[in-house]
């Protein structure tokens, strides 16, 4: 019913397809058909391997993978060369920003004033409390040597890359600090006879090799040796000054 | 005698025949049967008279050398129609493919209408020529997958389970397309209805 509808629908273009005029093949077509038939034009041609094997339908897409394997080829090839995984590349040594070593010492300004809030804090609870004493309480702030007329407590930085704090280096012989501004001596019986540092709020530390971001310098055996030179009349110098305020 | 008796025969008894005893009088019966559909669908399909002859003869010899592809499961105009279809379509893409490349100033339509010989042109031999070229130029205008339906439906006048066959496609498909290419037509050809 559907159908008879659509036919309906197209009526007039059925009529049209129906009224073209039907076409003919040409007189001699049988005879051209059978000619062709019978020449052998039309047999089907019997192929050698080797002609089967280089069929352009077959060669195009061994072509395709060829090509594509050579594209990767190279591809791979230049950047296996080059690429350097950023993440692994040691950090460069920056020689042109020097760093002081008071500002090395100098405990960052958050720690500072996250210790002084602590501080603060611990202070109000005592007035509550009273007797509870100050040092020793649960902020674990160790009371410092010989501090009987000074009870304000130490605010301990924290140790700097490539140093250790010494405290028992208190007893060190001030007078060389005051000679030297910043440091070090190899006559201070120390462990590990690396230099020595004070700080900015009086403690001392030791300069280590761990953590330090130092650069190894080859040298020959010339340099070596004027070092060396250099080294003893240094620790002679030191042994005369050191003489020579024992005798003051 | 004998060419009476197959005259007689059936397509599929004919074909038969020419398989089992290689006998070329069914085989010319069969030419002779089918060279006018053919070319009548063949023409419509891609417009132009001598490659659809040239078409039309490729099918037969394609008949003759692959005789023995044919089963007699299938109706043999169901055969033979699919193989004309499978090469106009064929042809019909070389022939698109070389005008979107050609640089030839020739138009499409300059192209499509050389027939050498007169005798045979369906556009010239009645008043209705005109008329017929119109239909023809709009025919060639619808979408290949509708035409080619359209033109073995209300050309070729074949049933919808001999078209479904043929294109091996649904039947439901079939009356779609069938549908979809008959309203195309009757767009392109309103000016033609109104008069």
């Amino acid at each position: 019913m559907a159908l008879n509808e659509d036919e309906m629908k197209y009526q007039q273009v059925i009529a049209s397809l129906k009224q073209l005029q039907k076409v003919k093949v040409p007189e001699n077509f049988e005879l051209e058909l059978m000619r062709k038939i019978n020449s052998g034009k039309y047999a089907e041609k019997k192929r050698s391997f080797l002609e089967k094997l280089f069929i352009p339908a077959r060669l195009i897409p061994s072509a395709g993978v060829a090509v594509a394997a050579v594209i990767l080829f190279f591809v791979m090839n230049t950047e296996s060369d080059e690429f350097e995984n950023p993440l692994l590349i040691k950090p460069r040594i920056r020689e042109d920003a020097p760093i002081s070593i008071q500002q090395v010492l100098q405990p960052p300004a958050a720690e500072l004033k996250r210790n002084l809030i602590k501080k603060e804090k611990t202070a109000a609870a005592d007035k509550d409390n009273g007797k509870k004493e100050y040092y020793g309480s649960d902020l674990n702030i160790p009371e410092p040597k010989g501090t009987d007329k000074n009870p304000a407590p130490k605010i301990s930085a924290p140790e700097p890359l490539g140093f250790v704090r010494l405290d028992s280096i208190n007893s060190l012989d001030d007078q060389l600090w005051k000679e030297n501004d910043s440091f070090f001596s190899q006559n201070v019986d120390v462990p590990g006879n690396y230099p020595l540092v004070r700080g900015a709020s009086g403690e001392v530390y030791q300069i280590t090799k761990s953590g330090l971001n130092y650069r190894q310098v080859n040298i020959v055996e010339e340099e070596r040796q004027q070092i060396t030179q250099l080294k003893a009349k240094m620790k002679s110098l030191m042994n005369q000054t050191s003489k020579a305020l024992k005798i003051k | 005698m004998a060419e009476n008796r197959l005259n007689e025969l059936s397509d599929e008894e004919l074909i038969l025949e020419f398989q089992q005893h290689n006998t070329v009088e069914a085989y010319e019966i069969l030419v002779s049967r089918y060279k006018n559909p053919l070319i009548n669908y063949v023409f419509r399909f891609i417009g132009d008279y001598e490659a659809s002859a040239d078409i039309v003869q490729d099918t037969m010899i394609k008949v003759y050398r692959n005789k023995d592809s044919y089963k007699s499961i299938a109706k043999f105009s169901t055969w033979i129609y699919t193989i004309a279809g499978n090469l106009a379509r064929t042809e019909y893409q070389r022939r698109k493919r070389r005008r979107f490349f050609s640089i030839s100033p020739k138009g499409e339509e300059q192209e499509i209408f050389e027939i050498p010989d007169e005798s045979y042109r369906p556009d010239i031999i009645t008043d209705s020529g005109i008329k017929d070229e119109i239909i023809q130029k709009a025919l060639l205008k619808v979408s290949d997958a509708y035409r080619d339906v359209v033109i073995l439906r209300d050309i070729q006048e074949l049933s919808y389970e001999e078209i479904a066959e043929i294109t091996g496609i649904a039947v439901g498909t079939v009356k779609s397309r069938i549908n979809r290419g008959r309203a195309q037509l009757q767009k392109m050809l309103k000016d033609i209805y109104k008069e």
